[in-house]
């Protein structure tokens, strides 16, 4: 071999060589595929939220984390079928400025949008909510497509207060409405007694700190109503808040800005996170506000740090105008499970296989709107006011057992509600055990505020899902959601969902009255 | 300015060696080949019932090729990378786990008693002679931990002759690598002693993962990511210290590891960092010193190995990007202290061989870490391994038990038993039995609650039954082929109480034993002459491995790999290497759902010594002088072992390496 030979050789060895992006062909394309004929996997891991559309529609909104986005599903199938996927991008709010940018000069380092939960107002809008870039988005739930709304800031708005929508005085065309706050708490102490320190990109003169951890969000009364958690760290908590917006739709177009009377809420308890929208018997339009109070990440008693409560906010004015107590209960983050007729409102545990209830005949009370007035605790021990609660952390409604569930040590209960769309059924799922449970209510005649814990009996539990700790199965079920309408007379197919299996979730449905 | 202290590094080890005169062989012609064609048949290499192979790293000499590439190619061992060159990989035997394969250095264990497996990126390949890889077996030798089997990693020792080898290549991501190593014999001692440095930038171009349900895709934006933060430096030596004592050897060897580095973590994620890490760093140090006799005393045994060792390790980690929780910052010492006694006699029974091993074993880790109280762990035990060879040699019968005992798990008797039957020197058939076990970690037992993660000191230990039987046969000469080898070998394996991460609640994953799995393979592997300018070699492993109650597959393992490797050329004249690495899909999650599509990967070098080019006139300097070029992935293909790192697609180094 020459010389040249061996340089030819070497040349063509090296022309290939510049670096690949190791795209060739269609990239990395992960399959998923369906392990159970119920159930259909979810385009990515740990889905954060889930809303089931009206009857017409036959859909269902799912919001994932990874890859962030939205997508939606036909259930006119045994199983739920996927149509469509929208990642929110880098720029989610269509701002003009990359999230994890923005977020830079505010944390010291760039933060993405992590997803959150889903609230669908309509067939055709729904919220989503991210943390770490804190917002709501504006999403069409039925074809999983961004859509826009004017975001505005008032002119009144003292610079700073929130530091991603348009400056004071303007408006944007965004998919997002920014849900970063600047708060200076009423009282100044997190959850574990310790001061609040002054924030130097919120106010740097006085106890302050930016909204985190945007959770639910609900609609009433022309107000928008976005619950945040403001987490510390660990399980230290500053006030939680709920961010009051304005909400105006007119001639198709939808117009959002801080609410120029009551821009934030305290809530009398820690960590605000399901907001729901809910009528009462009496006709009355409430928002009612899930408080777990302090809480880890571990599971038992011992997990929650403080006492939770459902807050109720009086839209109109707004502000919160009673408190039910829950105790330390744990609740589940999700929002309250109200009944059609308004009557009665249910929460899951997060640390426990059990359930709340509190009694919404209770807030038909005029006095409880009294302008002006402290928020009224209706736990019994207020002159004049009734006990609204049902179930709370000193008398719940416990789950049975499963028989080979996991140890308690290991995982105690984690649940989440849902109420059949007549209204007769509470149905339960267990993160821990992977039951299924149902509970009769009997809603009927008009006892004494609160109902009697006699009228909520378990009717069944199955047992779809394995245990937490088992491996190779699917488990672990979370989100429920039931479908609108009567199952085998407007529709045949499955009539609740289930989210399952985290974190490679599936989306699984079940018959529960649709036989 | 890293490539110039790893250039200095290596100069300085390279004028070290200068001063030994070289000492190549006259330059002769080398005499006309003759080719006989028929059939001539081989004679198999004497290894027991176990499945076993051994990879001299020699034999791969300039084709720039990293330890875990040569595992790879070993029927029955899957290497699970975690990126490119530097990045983590880890080493898997007939679908087991990392943690289950005990991977030694010289005989003694390196595996981490923190969290069980070994980076094999922290191993050097040209500071290694060879790579001994037994399957399915090695309980009697190391007890808990080789469930799927062992790898041992035997760093070169000075030879017959003394010897310098110097290796330096520089490619993608501004990598750069460079070895230097002398052994010699300075009177009565036998010396060696070598240097290995690494250096890369490391950051490259990758494609996010697109997921697909029912054919609608969901992906990452923007779909091209860089991989960040993934610089890295390492540095390893090794020495070897040898002179005879009494009637055998007493020998000193110690491998030395640094390594500090960018760790991205997983990715999935929009934006320009992909859901990276973008500040979270590491910085580790291994040292492992062994001491060892080894020789023969007509009263006390045949064949006695006496030795003491010592490990230790050091990790660090940190990431200041804390959100919702407090920075990292951990540090962990661990350190292990061990001692072994081997010792075999042989006899002649009724006029038949018979052999018969005594093994002794202690060891006491300790654990000091910044996150979590101090541990420590005595373990030990006792082996007992009977040979007999009957037939002269054309049956060999082999059994074993070991009592093998762990602090806080008390004792479990390992029993094994082999037979081979080769009924010519040209064919075998073999098959073996034997118990594994693996006692967990100390971070499957201990790691601190830190909220989403959580150890679990009520796991017990995992509990296995390795069956294999195999056929093999070596021809010498066939017609035109010359040093035709096939084998095939079936195998599965029995395991109870595996141990999985579990997410157990809502935010917490923690270690839990899990019910009965079963894998079943086959492991194919040939390889041939055509001349001498032509070798081929190809290894097929199919593996089915499933747990019992559900029948759904294991995550982590392909079905299927396949690796075919062409080379072409009168080595060590040149050669010219094609490889060939064909992967089956691989499942991605305990549900069940998410596969890695299968893939096929294509590597190419080239080398040419130009030692044996009269026109260069290099012979009188040195005795080979290779120059090399090598592409990886030369398709571009997107490689994934796991779902959340990404792997290099094409990129290519060049060369140098020089022998005296």
């Amino acid at each position: 071999m020459s010389r040249r030979a061996l340089a030819i050789a070497l040349i063509a060895l090296g022309a290939p060589a510049c670096e690949g992006q190791g795209d060739a062909g269609n990239g990395l394309v992960v399959e998923r595929k369906p392990i159970a004929p119920n159930c259909t996997p979810v385009p990515g891991t740990f889905p954060s939220g889930l809303a089931v559309l009206s009857q017409a529609s036959h859909r269902a909104a799912l919001v994932q984390t990874s890859p962030p986005g939205v997508a939606t599903f036909d259930l006119d199938a045994e199983r739920p079928v996927p149509l469509a996927f929208d990642n929110i991008g880098t720029d989610s709010d269509r701002d003009g400025a990359d999230d994890a940018a923005a977020m830079a000069p505010l944390v010291g380092f760039p933060l993405s949008p992590v997803m959150g939960g889903i609230t669908a107002l309509r067939d055709d809008l729904a919220l989503v909510a991210t943390s770490n870039y804190e917002q709501l988005l504006f999403y069409d739930p039925s074809s999983a497509a961004p859509r826009s709304a004017v975001v505005e800031t008032p002119a009144s708005t003292a610079p700073g207060a929130y530091p991603l929508l348009p400056p004071p005085g303007q408006s944007q065309l965004r998919t997002g409405l920014s849900t970063l706050a600047c708060i200076r708490p009423r009282d100044p102490f997190d959850s574990t007694g310790e001061p609040t320190a002054a924030s130097a990109v919120c106010d740097p003169a006085q106890p302050s700190y930016l909204t985190n951890l945007t959770a639910g969000a609900a609609v009433a009364g022309g107000r928008l109503f976005v619950a945040t958690s403001n987490l510390v760290n660990g399980t230290r908590f500053h006030p939680g808040t709920v961010l009051v917006y304005e909400w105006i739709e007119s001639s198709g177009a939808l117009h959002v800005r801080p609410d120029a009377a009551a821009p934030a809420l305290f809530t009398e308890h820690f960590n605000p996170t399901g907001v729901v929208r809910a009528v009462t018997p009496g006709g009355r339009e409430l928002v009612l506000v899930t408080a777990t109070g302090a809480i880890g990440s571990g599971t038992g008693a011992a997990n929650v740090r403080s006492e939770g409560a459902i807050e109720v906010i009086d839209p109109a004015v707004p502000r919160i105008a009673a408190v039910i107590p829950l105790g330390l209960a744990g609740p589940s983050f999700d929002a309250p499970a109200v009944d059609p007729g308004g009557r009665i409102a249910f929460l899951g545990a997060s640390s426990q296989r059990q359930l709340y209830a509190v009694d919404l005949r209770a807030l038909d009370d005029a006095r409880l709107y009294t302008p002006g007035a402290d928020p009224v605790t209706l736990d019994g021990m207020r002159a004049g006011f009734p006990d609204a609660r049902v179930f709370h952390a000193g008398a719940p409604l416990a789950l049975p057992d499963r028989a080979d569930g996991p140890p308690a040590l290991l995982c105690e209960g984690f649940t989440d509600v849902a109420l059949s769309a007549a209204g007769s059924e509470l149905y339960a799922t267990d993160f821990c055990d992977g039951t299924f449970t149902r509970v009769r209510l009997d809603l009927s005649d008009a006892p004494p505020v609160p109902f009697p814990p006699d009228r909520f009996q378990v009717a069944a539990q199955e047992r779809p899902f394995a245990p937490s700790n088992a491996v190779g199965l699917l488990r672990a079920p979370g989100l429920v959601r039931v479908r609108p309408g009567a199952p085998g007379v407007d529709y045949h197919t499955p009539d609740v969902l289930v989210v399952a299996g985290q974190p490679d979730a599936q989306l699984c449905a079940l018959r529960v009255e649709s036989q | 300015m890293r490539a110039a202290a790893l250039i200095g590094a290596l100069a300085f080890g390279l004028a070290a060696a200068a001063e030994e005169p070289a000492r190549a062989p006259a330059a002769e012609p080398e005499p006309e080949e003759m080719v006989v064609r028929g059939v001539r048949t081989g004679a198999l290499d004497p290894i027991p019932a176990a499945s076993t192979d051994v990879l001299y790293a020699d034999d791969y000499t300039a084709e720039q090729k990293s330890l875990a590439d040569l595992l790879a190619e070993t029927e029955g061992v899957f290497v699970r990378r975690f990126g490119g060159a530097g990045d983590r990989s880890e080493v898997t035997i007939r679908g087991s786990t990392p943690s289950q394969v005990v991977v030694a250095i010289d005989g003694v264990r390196a595996n981490s008693a923190l969290t069980g497996g070994l980076d094999l990126s922290r191993a050097c390949l040209p500071l290694l002679d060879r790579v001994e890889i037994t399957r399915g077996a090695g309980s009697g030798q190391y007890g808990s931990g080789a469930v799927g089997g062992t790898v041992n990693l035997v760093t070169r020792a000075a030879g017959a002759e003394p010897e310098t080898r110097a290796e330096f290549r520089g490619g993608a991501f501004e990598t750069w690598e460079g070895s230097a190593l002398h052994a010699d014999r300075v009177g009565p001692v036998d010396a060696s002693v070598g240097y290995c440095g690494f250096s890369t930038q490391g950051d490259f171009d990758f494609v996010q993962r697109t997921e697909v349900v029912d054919g609608v895709p969901s992906h990452f934006e923007p779909e091209h990511a860089t991989r960040l933060n993934n610089d890295r430096i390492q540095h390893a030596g090794t020495l070897g210290l040898g002179s005879a004592l009494g009637p055998g050897a007493l020998r000193l060897s110690d491998y030395a590891v640094y390594s500090e580095g960018g760790e991205p973590g997983f990715d999935g994620g929009n934006g320009a960092t992909a859901g990276q890490r973008t500040e979270a760093r590491s910085r580790d140090l291994a040292n492992l010193a062994q001491l060892r006799w080894e020789g023969g005393a007509p009263l006390i045994g045949d064949e006695i190995e006496l030795a003491a060792y010592h490990r230790y390790e050091r990790t660090h980690f940190a990431d200041p990007v804390a959100v919702f929780r407090e920075p990292i910052d951990v540090d962990a010492r661990l350190q292990t202290l061990g001692a072994r006694a081997n010792d075999t006699w042989q006899w002649r029974p009724f006029g038949q061989p018979l052999a018969v091993a005594l093994r002794l074993d202690a060891a006491q880790d300790w654990l000091h870490a910044s996150d979590r109280p101090s541990r420590d762990r005595a373990s030990g035990g006792a082996a007992l391994e009977p040979a007999l060879h009957l037939l002269d040699d054309r049956v060999q019968l082999s059994a074993g038990v070991r009592l093998d005992w762990a602090d806080g798990f008390g004792t479990e008797w390992l029993p094994s038993a082999g037979l081979v039957i080769a009924p010519l020197r040209w064919v075998r058939a073999r098959a073996q039995v034997g118990r594994a076990y693996r006692v967990p970690t100390f971070d499957e037992l201990f790691h601190p609650n830190e909220g989403f993660i959580t150890g679990n000191p009520d796991l017990a230990p995992e509990d296995a039954w390795n069956y294999d039987a195999g056929l093999e046969f070596e021809l010498a000469q066939a017609w035109w082929f010359s040093d035709l080898r096939v084998a095939a070998t079936a195998f599965r394996r029995e395991i109870d109480e595996s141990i999985v991460w579990v997410l157990v609640a809502l935010n917490t994953i923690r270690p839990e034993n899990t019910g009965r799995a079963t894998a079943d393979g086959l492991e194919l592997s040939g390889s041939l002459r055509l001349t001498r300018f032509v070798r081929v070699a190809a290894q097929q492993t199919f593996l089915d491995s499933r747990r019992d109650a559900t029948r759904r597959h294991l995550p982590g393992q392909p079905e299927y790999e396949t690796n075919l490797r062409l080379q072409l050329g009168p080595d060590p004249v040149w050669k010219v290497v094609g490889e060939l690495s064909r992967v089956g899909e691989i499942l991605v999650d305990e549900g069940g759902s998410g596969h890695l599509p299968d893939r096929t990967v294509w590597n190419a070098a080239v080398a040419l010594n130009l030692v044996e080019w009269p026109g260069f006139g290099l012979r009188r300097i040195v005795s080979e002088l290779w120059l090399s070029a090598r592409v990886n992935n030369i398709g571009d293909e997107a490689v994934r072992d796991t779902l959340a790192f990404p792997q290099p697609g094409r990129h290519a180094s060049a060369g140098i390496e020089v022998r005296w």
